[in-house]
Formats: C-alpha cells, structure tokens, sequence
C-alpha cells in the first residue's frame, strides 16, 4: 500500500479508502466467514487475492478446499460387484477425475482385497483382505501416487485390531502416525461393547509401534464406524456413552469430552472444519433434531452453530 | 501535548484520581476526546485492559493515534450499547432449547449497530476492532463485511477493495475455467 499515503483527500479528488489497506490478517479474518463457493470466485479478484487464499498459512482458518471425495458401490448385478469412484467437487466440467480410482500403483488394488478405511488431510489409511491371511494395512497417497507399508504390531499376533485410524496433519509434520485401539470386550463373541484398555501407535517416523496404556475410564463399540479427526497432534472419535475421547501421538494424554448434550436416540458423528473440531449430532425422539457444534479447544465447550428441527422426522410421534 | 510540570506529589493525586473514576478518556488520532466506561473497555478490549491494569491510562485522553474520531466513537457506541444489553436468552429461533454455549453469531442490536455504519466507517471500525483487541466486535464487524462480500462477483470486489486485476486475459480464462462451479449462484 506504499505510495498511496501522498494523495491525501485534501488536493486530489480521489477518495480515501480503509477497504484497500486492510492488512493481510484481517482480509484472513474476513474471507474466513465467506462461504466457500465465494471464496474460490475471489481467486479470480488478483494473484494477491489468489495466493492469500491459498497459502498455507491460512489453509486452517479458510473453507477449505476439497479436491474430490472416494466412494464405493456395491451391485449384484454388474461385474465387478464392487468398485471405487472418485468425484471431483471443484470442477463442474466433465473432466476425468483427478485420482484415477483404480489405483493403479498398488501392487494389488483389487477391490475386493483393498478397502479405503479413513482419509486424513490427503492421505489414505486402507486395509488388505486375503483369504487365509491376517489384515494388513498401508497408508497411501493417492495425488503422488505413492504409498507405504504400515508394518504388523507385534500384540496382533493373538488378537488383530478392530479399531484402526490415521492421524496426519502436513501442517506438523510430514510423518503420520496409526492408532490401533485396543478393546476388551469380555471374550463374549457377540459382545461388541467393549472397554478401551489402551492404544497401539505406529509412527512413520521411528518406524515403531508403542503400546500405551488409557488413562480413562472409555467404552467404545469394537466394531465402531466413527470417523477420527485428527487435529493439533491428538486424535479425536466418538465413543459410547456420547463422548468425544481423544489421545495424543505419545499415547500418553487422554481426554474425555462430553457431547453438549445427552439423548438416548442421538447420533453424533464428528468432523473437522476451518481447524476447529465440530460434531452433527441428530436426535430421533420424538422428532428430528439436527444440530451441529463446535468445540472450544481451551474451554472443551460446546457452541451451537446451525440447528433444524423436523416434526415429522424419520420416527413420528 | 501537556509536559508535567512537578512530578512526584502532583502525579501521585493524578493516579489516585485515575483509579477512582470509573470511565476512562480515550483520544482519537484527530485529538477529540471520548469517554468510556472503564468496566465495559477492560471486559469489551484486551488492549485497554491492559493499559488500564498497568495504570497507563492518561486521565487527559489516552492517545489512541491509531484510530480516527469517527471510528472511536462507533468503539465506545459499541461498548455503552454492550454495557447495556441484556444477553439474550433465546439465541436460537426455534423451539429447541439447547440450554448451552453462547452463539457467536452477532445478536439483532448488534446486527442493526453494524448495518447503520457507511462503508467506510465499517472498515474503519474494523481496524479499530482489531488494533483494540476487541474480539466480540471484529468479530461482529467482519461477518458483517463477509455477508456483504456474499455472492459478488470478482468484479465487484475489485472495486470494493480497490484492487486491481493483475491476471493476464488468458490466466483470467483459464481460472474461470477451473472455477466454473463457483460462478453459478450461491
């Protein structure tokens, strides 16, 4: 903005203007509240305009840009029964997805071995099935092409883990790390609900899994589909008795957060926008509510950020 | 600007003075003088609490050289209007009662404090908001400049921030290529 200081309004006709020497923090601060959709348009304002939205630096507090999404179908009466697809979100055009989901760089992506499990910030964790074999899992990443091994723990030998995610920020580190929980269920085949005695963690960067045990008092379903977030190094997901547990990368701090509120019928799925942790909780009794929070980190408050209300939900009254 | 004369005894009744009062003075960048309650600046700003915690707060008007007369008294408008709100129990409009967190979304007396405010004394105020450390006002004052930027073309934020295009005409198309989607409408 140097240069414009000399034309004050006094002399010349040109006006003042605070829009144009706004500072950089608060133009993020600003753009930070702009729906998505607005905020890629803006990258056509300026190459300025362009970078800022897409630095880094700003990347947590900005929507965020979603390249395109995974996803797999199952149909009886095609061949092959089962395949993956990819969607792009940012492009309207009938353009070829960006990732191919044949994927074809690993050694055996047949989809009825490979499953995609969980997505962290770009990077894949999925499992290999084969008959007569123990689960593996590898860590891909699907934009480079490029992907690694996670290798087996040694406490899988007498019992494999059911509860497996990945934790992954760029923005730390270039290393991820794999959490493996470890759930006593009692022995009861049937018995899903089972107590966390701990977590098994991988980390690309030793190359090592440590064991830890948990510090809390935790229930998780063993075979929970909750989704993780991973977010300032620890590793959030729901767990019963709606909390939100989350561990670190060390294993060696637990936290348990109440979901804002209790409902027998409730539902609560979390996930990760603009940095800040956010969970959708849908409550069927007596009528649909959907709400959706985010979490104060310093506080581990809730705040309520959009609520709907159906009263003739899925489950009438 | 006043230079102390005697320091020492004069100064001592002056900050005496200082704590027992229970506004504080604050000057704009073109010397008018605005007076603010002291509770409401230390709880509304991090910056004048600050400055009111370390006792450097100038009963003469403390000099806020950043901030212009028309955008200082929208800040302390905001905070004597802040003082005097009643938090608003119902802060959802549906029959739901979440009885929890505050919502940050900006309350009807603040939506109507903001709308009233030209262009400029917004962005003016904005600035303020932020060289105060005033959170719950930058806070209300950008959602109010992002719902304005809502759904504009590119074209209408150059001119609002008085930015020039810099692409070149094929870098432009090749952009708005990529970035169909998001011209269709909100």
């Amino acid at each position: 903005m140097a240069g414009r200081s000399g034309r004050k309004k006094r002399g010349g006709r040109q006006r003042r203007n605070p829009a144009s020497e706004l500072t950089e923090d608060l133009l993020v601060e600003i753009l930070s509240r702009v729906p998505y959709k607005s905020l890629c348009r803006f990258r056509c304002v300026s190459r300025g305009w362009s970078m800022l939205i897409s630095h880094p630096d700003h990347r947590r507090k900005l929507p965020q840009s979603l390249v395109g999404f995974f996803f797999a179908s199952h149909d009886g009466n095609r061949y092959p029964e089962s395949a993956r697809h990819f969607v792009n979100v940012s492009s309207r055009d009938r353009r070829p997805p960006f990732i191919h989901p044949s994927l074809s760089f690993l050694p055996n992506p047949d989809c009825d071995y490979l499953q995609l499990l969980f997505s962290c910030n770009g990077l894949v964790l999925c499992s290999y099935y084969q008959p007569g074999a123990p689960v593996t899992y590898i860590v891909v990443n699907p934009a480079t092409d490029k992907w690694v091994d996670v290798p087996v723990s040694p406490r899988w030998s007498d019992k494999p883990p059911t509860i497996v995610r990945l934790g992954f920020d760029p923005a730390i580190s270039s290393h991820f790390h794999v959490f493996a929980f470890d759930i006593d269920s009692g022995g009861a085949a049937d018995n899903v609900e089972g107590i966390v005695l701990g977590v098994d963690i991988y980390s690309s960067k030793t190359r090592l899994w440590s064991y830890k045990p948990c510090g809390s008092e935790i229930w998780m379903n063993s075979d929970s589909i909750s989704r993780s977030v991973f977010l300032d190094g620890m590793l959030y997901m729901v767990a019963l008795d709606h909390v939100v547990v989350a561990v670190d990368v060390d294993g060696k701090t637990w936290r348990v957060i109440d979901m804002p509120f209790r409902s027998l019928y409730s539902v609560e799925i979390i996930d990760l926008s603009q940095g800040r942790l956010h969970v959708t909780i849908i409550d069927n009794l007596p009528t649909t509510k959907l709400s959706i929070w985010i979490l104060d980190h310093a506080s581990e408050e809730w705040a309520l950020k959009h609520a709907s209300f159906h009263h003739n939900g899925m489950y009438p009254p | 600007m006043e230079v102390d004369k005697g320091k020492g005894e004069a100064e001592e009744t002056r900050k005496v003075a200082e704590a027992d009062r229970d506004t504080v003075t604050l000057k704009s960048s073109d010397g008018k003088l605005f007076e603010v309650s002291k509770e409401a600046a230390a709880r509304l700003s991090t910056v004048l609490a600050g400055m009111i915690a370390g006792g450097s707060i100038d009963d003469n008007g403390t000099d806020l050289k950043q901030i212009g007369s028309e955008a200082l008294e929208n800040v302390v408008d905001y905070c004597n209007k802040h003082a005097n709100s009643i938090p608003s129990a119902a802060l959802i409009s549906s029959s739901i009662s979440f009885n929890t967190a505050p919502f940050k979304e900006p309350e009807e007396w603040e939506r109507k404090f903001v709308d009233r405010l030209s262009h400029d004394a917004l962005f003016d105020l904005v600035e303020a908001a932020n060289f105060l450390g005033m959170e719950r006002l930058l806070d209300v004052t950008c959602h109010k400049i992002s719902e304005m930027m809502k759904g504009k073309s590119p074209d209408q934020i150059r001119e609002v921030f008085n930015i020039k295009n810099d692409y070149t005409k094929e870098e432009l198309e090749e952009i708005r290529q990529e970035l169909a989607w998001a011209f269709y409408d909100d």
